[in-house]
This record gives structure tokens, sequence and C-alpha cells, in this order.
């Protein structure tokens, strides 16, 4: 399994989601966050904002779903311009369900 | 480090010379718990009793196949009805060593199972961490934790 921790632009969240919710992928945790990139965030005249808003979606999925969900949020967060964001893969070794007790996803 | 104005180029280490920090076996786990915020001091101190006193907390919105709480409309059709998209639920990020995944999963799990099959529990991720560092002694690996 593998958790998917994406880093987007606010602002493309209704696009993700939309690509995510068609291929039937609902379960997710967002977080708002502030951030930057090489750029170091970005200057207007004379104000330089350091860090930006945005926004962090974690997934974890099945190994085998992995390449297609990052594809699917790509697709969905990509303007073109720096700001678009990062996508991290992690190892998940196990998953829990509380409601449960069991060891699933 | 000292980190340059163009983008610090960490590269390859020089021939002959091993990595900084040489590979050490994976021998801690983070433990990444999306429970109900309303369970925060009994997660705490379920934590406190299975001896893990370190842990970080964060507010975040989440949902799982459930698709979040959706309510049928006057005609009793669910899909034009209200939506609660996402949920407030906590993230509690815990750090220990492998051996002790269990008892910590164990602990955070019964501080948080409702128990009445109701929806919205959480879940509790095992992620593989590669390597821990404590801020002001720069101790590594299970010395940091």
């Amino acid at each position: 399994m593998k958790m998917i921790r994406a880093i987007i632009r606010p602002e493309r969240e209704a696009q993700v989601l939309e690509g995510l919710e068609k291929a039937g992928r609902y379960a997710m945790t967002k977080l708002s966050v502030l951030g930057r990139g090489q750029q170091r965030g970005i200057q207007v005249g004379a104000v330089s904002y350091d860090e930006l808003a945005k926004l962090m979606l974690l997934l974890v999925v099945e190994d085998a779903d992995c390449e297609r969900v990052v594809a699917l949020i790509e697709e969905g967060a990509w303007t073109g311009h720096p700001g678009d964001g990062k996508i991290f893969l992690q190892e998940v070794r196990e998953a829990y369900t509380v409601r449960t007790g069991h060891k699933e996803l | 480090m000292v980190v340059t104005g163009e983008a610090a180029d960490l590269g390859e280490p020089a021939l002959g010379q091993t990595s900084v920090r040489e590979a050490t076996p994976c021998v801690l786990a983070e433990i990444v718990a999306l429970l109900r915020p309303g369970r925060r001091q009994a997660t705490r101190q379920a934590l406190e009793s299975a001896g893990s006193l370190a842990y970080t907390a964060v507010t975040v919105l989440g949902r799982s196949r459930q698709r979040g709480l959706r309510f049928k409309n006057e005609k009793g059709d669910e899909a034009t009805g209200a939506a609660i998209r996402f949920l407030p639920k906590l993230m509690v990020t815990v750090v220990v060593e492998t051996t002790r995944v269990k008892a910590v999963v164990q602990a955070i799990m019964k501080a948080n199972r409702t128990g009445k099959g109701e929806h919205g529990d959480g879940k509790i991720f095992v992620l593989e961490l590669g390597e821990a560092v404590r801020v002001s002694t720069d101790e590594r690996g299970k010395e940091a934790v």
C-alpha cells in the first residue's frame, strides 16, 4: 500500500476531487498548509510571499492503483505554472479500520 | 550545511567516500491515526498508558467510502439531498520503534472504537520511517524518539 501525499493549489481542489470521484476514489484526508518550492514563494512588486497557501491531500491506495491515482491528481492539479505542487509516495505497511478493529483498509 | 543562493545541489558523494549517513535498517515506524476530534484526550491518555508520551496532532478534514455525511431531501432522495462532504478529524502521528507498533495501535484503537458500528471512527496507518533526528542533540534512530 502507498500513502499518496499530494500538495496542490487550493483553487484546483474541485478539479482534482472531480477526477478522483469519477474514478470512485472518495476516501482521503485534506489539510490546508503553507509551503514553497525552489522558487522560494513569489514576489509581487515590493511584497514577498515567502510561503503560499496549498492544499495537502492524503490518500492510501493499493500498490496496483497507485500510478492511476497519481495521474488523476496530476491531471486535475496541473496548470503548467510553478506552484502546481508535488506528489510524494510513502510506503504503508499496515492499515487498520478503527470501527471494526481489524487490519483492513 | 551552507545553502547557497541557487538551489543547493546535494549531489552524489565524492568518489571513494560513502554517503554522510550509512543506510540503517528501518527500526522506526510512523503511526498515522485519523480519528474523531472528540477523542483527543482519550487518545492521549491511552498513548500515555501504553508508554508513548510523544505525539503530534493536527485538525484535518477527511472522509472514506461513505463520502462524508449525506442526507435525503424531502422526496427521500439522497443524491440531491444536503451533504457534508468532508468531516473534521484529528490526525495524530506517533513515531515508535517497530517492536512497539502493535501495542500503540491497539491502545489508539481501544480509545477510539465507539463499538456501535458507526462509521467515522477512523483509520490507523503504519508507515515506514527512514530516519529520526532529535534537533537539540542530533541523535538519530531510536535515541531520537
